[in-house]
């Protein structure tokens, strides 16, 4: 195979028989080294001429642009795994049907990330997001920085940054890794205090509303900006300020420990139901109560991160042939649930 | 390619507008380069924009020294010949059997010619005057300074320069004329 026949193929200048010939050699895994190279010099040695009617490439690129962004925004709702069934796929793909049918024969990788829509109470527009209580998520920023934000929180942060500083708000916790730039420093503002870094990794837990303002210092370098006043913490110390009594404590600590909560997973494999049920009650801190026997047996396979119970429920009951309801007593003022499992 | 690094840098740096411009030089030649192999145009299409996604992602992992064009085919090649080994061979039955009874499956014919471009860029050289074309030749392909020039000839740098910026003029004007994609000198197509 040659140069010559390759572009006679291209130009569509080839009988049928040559035509078969060019595409098997393609096709062949064999041939591999040699058609890479082939293509590699008619790519770069030549010019391509057409007649035809051209598609519309700035239509293409708004489309290459909208899927960038929703790329990025599908890294907010953790890749989720959750069961291992082929129904959980085939569900969340009927979902997506909308987003898929563009680009119908490669929308498997891409799209069934970012189906799962159900994690964090996600307000997009003005890039502003707050997590609910009891759900954690994540945020890829432009920059490569990543956030992780544990519940009750909300992060505030430009599409782009276009300043010298990156700037990002945040009241509530979470954990920084801040991809490093020297020359455009990163600031993390919030009404107690704010923190300035270039490249680091770092856990801030900072709810306005508990008037308390606590950095960890995982790697790296930061500082802390309260008023006119600096403070500079090594890697491995805790800052911790009581908005109240406005004491500041600048200690020692076991930073890994700060960030357990980004972790929190609950891991269940091939569990038989009544096993995996008491994990789960104790989980989520409900009761749940299986009604019909033959359930005890099934096996379920699950991890479980930030979804609530009645989520977490809804996919079991996908998976497995099983209905559950939930339940609401009031016991002297507390509300307690119960979640009750019956076979389908 | 001088351009090109300056886009990857700015790339590097998350900068859209770059993006923008790499797609805007690059997306026809790729288009047209995938349609030739596939011979679907709504798949050559779905490549150009996959490929572009993926620039976008891998962008961390460009090099300013690869040259850019070559990074690009790497990716546009995967993603091509991945879908030409995944091809449905029904689908290629049918084509070959419409083709024997002289009817097309694609809608519209597509016509593509491949020119190379080191003859091109050879012929528009050979048709430069006698010594300008000798000044562009040594410095371009001989990587000659415009001072070693003017020694080499016993004319004048203040020549030399003169003649240079002429023949840039003389080939940027032919190409732009006969190129889709703008102003491409010949020593930049390789890299």
């Amino acid at each position: 195979m040659n140069h010559q026949d390759i572009i006679k193929f291209l130009e569509e200048k080839t009988s049928v028989a040559e035509t078969e010939r060019v595409q098997k050699w393609l096709k062949d895994p064999e041939n591999e080294s040699e058609v890479r190279r082939i293509l590699g010099e008619i790519w770069m040695q030549s010019r391509m001429e057409t007649s035809g009617s051209k598609p519309d490439f700035e239509g293409m690129l708004n489309q290459v642009h909208h899927l960038i962004s929703l790329k990025e925004q599908s890294i907010l709702q953790e890749p989720q795994p959750i069961l291992t069934l082929q129904k959980f796929y085939h569900y969340f793909s009927r979902v997506a049907a909308i987003l898929i049918l563009p680009l119908l024969l490669f929308s498997g990788y891409y799209f069934i990330k970012s189906t799962v829509k159900y994690n964090a109470d996600v307000a997009v527009s003005e890039r502003i997001i707050t997590t609910k209580p009891g759900t954690r998520t994540k945020v890829l920023l432009e920059d490569g920085t990543m956030v992780w934000l544990n519940d009750g929180t909300t992060l505030k942060y430009p599409e782009r940054f276009i300043n010298k500083e990156r700037h990002v708000y945040v009241d509530g916790e979470a954990y920084f890794e801040v991809v490093s730039n020297p020359k455009r420093p990163f600031i993390v503002e919030n009404p107690m205090m704010n923190t300035r870094v270039t490249g680091t990794k770092f856990n801030l837990n900072a709810y306005v509303a508990d008037n308390y303002f606590e950095a960890t210092l995982i790697e790296g370098k930061i500082g802390l900006e309260k008023d006119s006043r600096n403070y500079e913490i090594e890697p491995g110390f805790q800052v911790q300020y009581n908005q109240t009594t406005e004491k500041i404590v600048n200690h020692e600590v076991n930073a890994s420990i700060s960030t357990a909560w980004i972790d929190g997973k609950l891991v269940l494999q091939n569990e038989p139901l009544n096993v995996a049920i008491k994990k789960l009650s104790r989980w989520y801190n409900i009761e749940i109560i299986i009604q019909s026997p033959e359930l005890n047996e099934y096996l379920l396979t699950a991890t479980i991160q930030d979804e609530k119970p009645e989520q977490t429920f809804k996919l079991i009951a996908f998976a497995l042939p099983i209905k559950y309801s939930i339940k609401t007593t009031r016991i002297e003022n507390e509300i307690k649930r119960t979640i009750y499992l019956t076979k389908k | 390619m001088d351009e090109d690094i300056k886009f990857v840098e700015a790339l590097k740096n998350n900068d859209h507008e770059a993006f923008d411009s790499l797609f805007r030089k690059y997306a026809e030649k790729l288009y047209l380069f995938a349609l030739s192999l596939t011979k679907e145009k709504f798949i050559a299409e779905e490549i150009v924009q996959i490929v572009f996604l993926k620039i976008w992602d891998k962008r961390l992992q460009i090099s300013e020294h690869f040259c850019f064009k070559s990074f690009l085919f790497s990716v546009a090649y995967n993603e091509t010949i991945s879908w030409i080994r995944k091809e449905n061979s029904e689908k290629r039955k049918i084509r070959t059997f419409f083709a024997i009874t002289d009817q097309t499956t694609n809608e519209t014919e597509i016509k593509i010619e491949f020119q190379n471009l080191e003859t091109i860029a050879n012929q528009l050289i050979e048709s430069l005057p006698e010594r300008r074309g000798k000044i562009f030749r040594l410095s371009r392909e001989q990587g000659f300074s415009n001072k070693e020039i003017a020694e080499k000839l016993n004319i004048s740098v203040k020549t030399v320069e003169n003649q240079m910026t002429s023949a840039l003029h003389t080939l940027r004007e032919a190409l732009e004329k006969t190129t889709i994609m703008g102003s491409l000198f010949y020593f930049l197509f390789f890299c």
